[in-house]
């Protein structure tokens, strides 16, 4: 019987997952990326303390709701596969409930490997493939990373890359282009998503306190050229 | 659009019609004198000048055509005197019921026969009515309903005569063939609908809906598409112009605020054998209605637990447009909820709205769906005032409520009879059964049922649990202390107000705890209503609307016991309260789905408001289609959505001159924002507040 922290639950998620979407934000996250819009996701400590049951509960109450209609749940965060073990009794315990993961995979690979093998879906950021930038922006390697994707690879479970359009930090051709020529290096063609800026951050920081220092420049133009992935037969689209 | 259309849209909308209207006065030398004022006046007397105004502003009226548009029939007089003068009016109060402005209205007449037939099909029905028995004392009246014909005749025929100076001798031949003998082309069909529409309000009834358009004009469009007469893309121009043509006269239209016309228009449902019958007119409506972007007509769509993800994506395109269209129905729950009171079933499968969401049947529906509402909030508020210090137990305080709930209904109802109600004589030929027995429509129809709205349905629930949980169990609050807050306000700093608006569950979490007085309320509601006779030997119905009751029931009340204080608003129809922050649209959906709808479909929908970013992509609209097949598989019964956005609902506030065509979905219908009242307008800032 695992007990795990959330912080907080979107009903009507758009960007989350097919259908009707319930995201579930898990509370703690290994990266500090500058740019994070979920800040108060950071922290090991904070948001609720739940059980495992009382969340499989939730969602098959709203499961019984979406019968017949396309719905799900997909688990976000801070980084859900830091709760490994109340993440998985959730996952095992809602039956064939459609789920969904957000991660940034920077997690042992038997971790990921773990949960993905649970999961409908798997959405794994991206966020640089320059080690040293990586460091700089997220506070961690992305070796971790690029491991565990090269491994979903290898496997057929469904996902989709995601690349937060950072202005001046990874949103340019040249970190496009590694990520396009590591990607297409894999057995498997991982289809990517680029995210546009979230300019209400600055906002979402101000309503709870927080400075939000960032040593990236807003208004710096960010390079959309979905092509730079196509060329390599990555299927590629801003959401 | 293509660039006529355009040219349309931009000249309507800017009113530049207006030009061509006068101000004329009607001669109201035969009414009544100071001496005659305690003598009300009869129905004959009101039938003669219903008449007499009727034929006298068709002789008045002068042709005026928008450049460009085929469709014709414009106002051009402006005449707002009451048929009445207030003496008058006064000595009619007095002695009867008189509902609203006291004229036949929120109906939707069958214009199916007249399409067909022209009202040379009415002469021959008026002839036949005549030779049956009993048909000699009614002569007059049929002898009424004649002389409106000729005179129908005459306008139109000015009307031909000025398009005959306009080039247009083609259209001018149409329209006299039509008017006499009926439509044979979809064009004509449109153009005879609109003069039959436009006839309704200028005899001076009101609310007057377009009805099942998608289902009485099939069979013109689809002849005209077999004989290779009309293309798909004329077929979507006609409809287009048509849906501009609803917004000509609409500033003339009464209402309680402007865009509350009652031009509502239904597609989609089922037929006389339960088959779907969504068909291409159906799709090509949701189409011309998010592309021209206008408040008028008002999209309606019935929908059931079968309809495809498709048919929910279609309209959610439309709803994207931010005019609150559609507003969904659900035959699994609105039909069987029609035949348990009364209703024939091929009837109540062709059920439409009313102006609002009401649900009536198109030509024989005399009801008056929205002759009273209660205020379930009020009844609470009384309770407390009166019983709370005396009831030692919340099973003895609902009892109470029971009671007083039983004594408003009976108060209410009384008031309501002798009912008294302007002939139509005009309307009552679009009527079921009203030109072959000459009788007028104001005197009745096959249904002439009453609806009862009921206000502030989540405000009362999540009282009653506070009442429960804090006052009888928890003792949180004294009786003293919550008497004081219903007779006036909460004082800023009781912890009980933080208790309840704060921590508190609500209706529209769903949380079974609070959800259960939802249920009991609404099943009250329905026991104290069922089985109630109105005087026309028709029932009463429950519903779950407001209509605009939301304000000034509110500002007659003070505060209520779950919080909303003094001067707070409750939220229009079927919906969490104002200062609730819910938790998404799947618990207010369970919330407002947990009750028995089906005992209190009179109409009233659930109001869910989206943030329109959520419409950005393809996905968005997936999703949103996703959850209104959801909330109809859940059977809710009613629903409309608003794609809605504070900020810019209140920078509209600050700068109307830059928000002129900014729409939003109020409690029925949808209105340009900046003409709104600002009581209105503020309440929609509330709601917007807290988007999905």
């Amino acid at each position: 019987m695992e007990t795990g922290r959330i912080f907080d639950t979107k009903e009507f998620a758009v960007y989350d997952g097919e259908g009707i979407r319930v995201t579930y934000f898990l509370q703690g996250c290994p990266l500090r990326c500058e740019w994070c819009h979920n800040p108060e996701g950071q922290p090991v400590e904070g948001g609720r303390t739940v059980r495992s049951v009382e969340i499989i509960d939730e969602i098959r109450d709203y499961a019984v709701m979406w019968k017949g209609c396309t719905g799900g749940v997909t688990f976000s965060g801070g980084e859900p596969l830091m709760q490994e073990a109340f993440l998985a009794e959730i996952m095992d315990g809602i039956g064939d409930v459609s789920k969904a993961i957000e991660t940034s995979a920077a997690v042992r690979g038997q971790v990921f490997q773990n949960i993905c093998r649970r999961a409908d879906f798997v959405y794994v950021d991206l966020k640089l493939m320059d080690e040293e930038q990586h460091r700089r922006y997220t506070g961690i390697s992305n070796r971790l990373i690029l491991d565990n994707i090269r491994w979903l690879a290898e496997t057929d479970i469904p996902c989709t890359v995601r690349i937060p359009m950072i202005p001046g930090v990874n949103a340019t051709e040249e970190n496009y282009r590694q990520t396009a020529e590591f990607l297409a290096g894999l057995p498997r063609k991982l289809p990517v998503e680029l995210l546009p800026y979230n300019t209400l951050t600055r906002a979402k920081y101000d309503a709870i306190h927080k400075e939000y220092r960032i040593s990236f420049d807003e208004e710096d133009a960010v390079c959309e050229d979905t092509q730079i992935f196509t060329r390599y037969g990555i299927p590629c689209g801003i959401l | 659009m293509t660039e006529e259309m355009k040219q349309i849209k931009k000249y309507i909308l800017n009113k530049k019609h207006a030009k061509f209207r006068k101000n004329k006065e009607w001669d109201r030398s035969g009414e009544l004198t100071e001496s005659q004022v305690n003598t009300a006046l009869g129905s004959h007397e009101l039938l003669l000048r219903k008449k007499n105004r009727l034929i006298w502003m068709l002789e008045q009226e002068q042709p005026a055509f928008i450049p460009g548009m085929d469709l014709v029939f414009m106002r051009t007089i402006v005449e707002n005197s009451c048929i009445v003068n207030t003496n008058e009016e006064k000595a009619l109060r007095n002695q009867y019921y008189l509902h609203e402005k006291g004229h036949v209205c929120n109906i939707s007449p069958d214009y199916s026969e007249v399409l067909a037939g022209g009202f040379e099909s009415i002469e021959k029905k008026i002839q036949k009515a005549k030779t049956e028995p009993g048909g000699s004392d009614k002569e007059e009246y049929a002898d009424i309903l004649s002389e409106i014909i000729r005179s129908i005749y005459s306008f139109t025929e000015k009307y031909a005569e000025a398009l005959e100076e306009d080039g247009r001798k083609g259209k001018a031949a149409s329209l006299r063939r039509s008017v006499h003998t009926g439509a044979e082309s979809f064009p004509e069909a449109l153009q005879l609908l609109r003069l039959l529409h436009y006839l309704a309000w200028l005899e001076g009834e009101y609310h007057i809906g377009l009805g099942r358009f998608d289902q009485y004009l099939y069979p013109y469009y689809k002849e005209d598409s077999e004989k290779g007469r009309l293309t798909d893309e004329e077929a979507f121009s006609c409809i287009e112009e048509f849906f501009l043509a609803c917004n000509i006269d609409n500033d003339l239209y009464p209402g309680v605020q402007q865009g509350d016309n009652g031009q509502s228009l239904m597609l989609g449902g089922v037929d006389e054998d339960g088959k779907d019958c969504f068909n291409e007119l159906s799709e090509m409506c949701l189409r011309a209605s998010r592309e021209l972007k206008l408040i008028d007509p008002k999209i309606n769509l019935r929908v059931n637990q079968d309809t495809g993800i498709k048919q929910y994506e279609e309209a959610t395109r439309l709803t994207k447009a931010g005019l609150g269209f559609p507003q969904y129905s659900n035959d699994d729950v609105v039909i069987p909820a029609l035949t348990r009171w009364g209703y024939q079933l091929e009837d109540a499968r062709n059920y439409t709205v009313a102006a609002c969401w009401e649900f009536i049947i198109p030509g024989k529906g005399m009801d008056i769906p929205n002759i009273e509402a209660v205020s379930f909030p009020k009844i609470v508020n009384r309770c407390v005032e009166k019983y709370l210090k005396e009831t030692d137990s919340f099973g003895a305080f609902k009892e109470k409520l029971l009671e007083e709930l039983k004594a408003e209904v009976d108060d209410i109802t009384k008031r309501l009879e002798p009912i008294f109600m302007y002939p139509a004589p005009y309307l009552s030929m679009l009527m079921y059964g009203c030109t072959e027995e000459l009788k007028d429509i104001s005197q009745g129809c096959v249904y002439n049922n009453y609806g009862l709205h009921g206000t502030g349905i989540s405000c009362a629930a999540d009282s009653l649990y506070a009442l429960e949980m804090y006052y009888f169990t928890e003792k949180k609050i004294t009786a003293e202390e919550l008497i004081g807050a219903v007779r006036d306000d909460f004082p800023e700093d009781l912890p009980y107000l933080k208790l309840v608006r704060d921590e508190m569950p609500h209706m529209g979490d769903g949380n079974p705890a609070v959800d259960k007085y939802g249920v009991w309320l609404l099943d009250a509601f329905a026991e104290e209503v069922d089985g109630r006779k109105n005087e026309r030997g028709g029932i009463y119905r429950a519903g779950t609307g407001s209509a605009m009751y939301y304000i000034r029931h509110a500002e007659e009340l003070g505060a209520s016991p779950d919080g909303r204080r003094k001067g707070e608003y409750f939220p229009a129809n079927f919906s969490p309260g104002l200062s609730v922050k819910t938790k998404g649209p799947l618990s207010v959906i369970k919330s407002f789905t947990a009750p028995n709808l089906e005992r209190v479909a009179n109409g009233g929908p659930l109001t869910l408001e989206f943030h329109d970013s959520v419409f950005r992509g393809e996905e968005g609209i997936r999703k949103v289609a996703s959850l209104v097949q959801m909330f109809i598989k859940n059977k809710g019964h009613q629903l409309q959505l608003n794609a809605i956005n504070a900020e810019t609902l209140k920078d509209a506030q600050r700068h109307p001159e830059n928000y002129r065509n900014l729409i939003v979905r109020v409690w029925g219908w949808s209105a340009y924002f900046v003409e709104l009242d600002k009581v209105y307008q503020d309440h929609l800032i509330r709601r917007a507040e807290y988007t999905v």
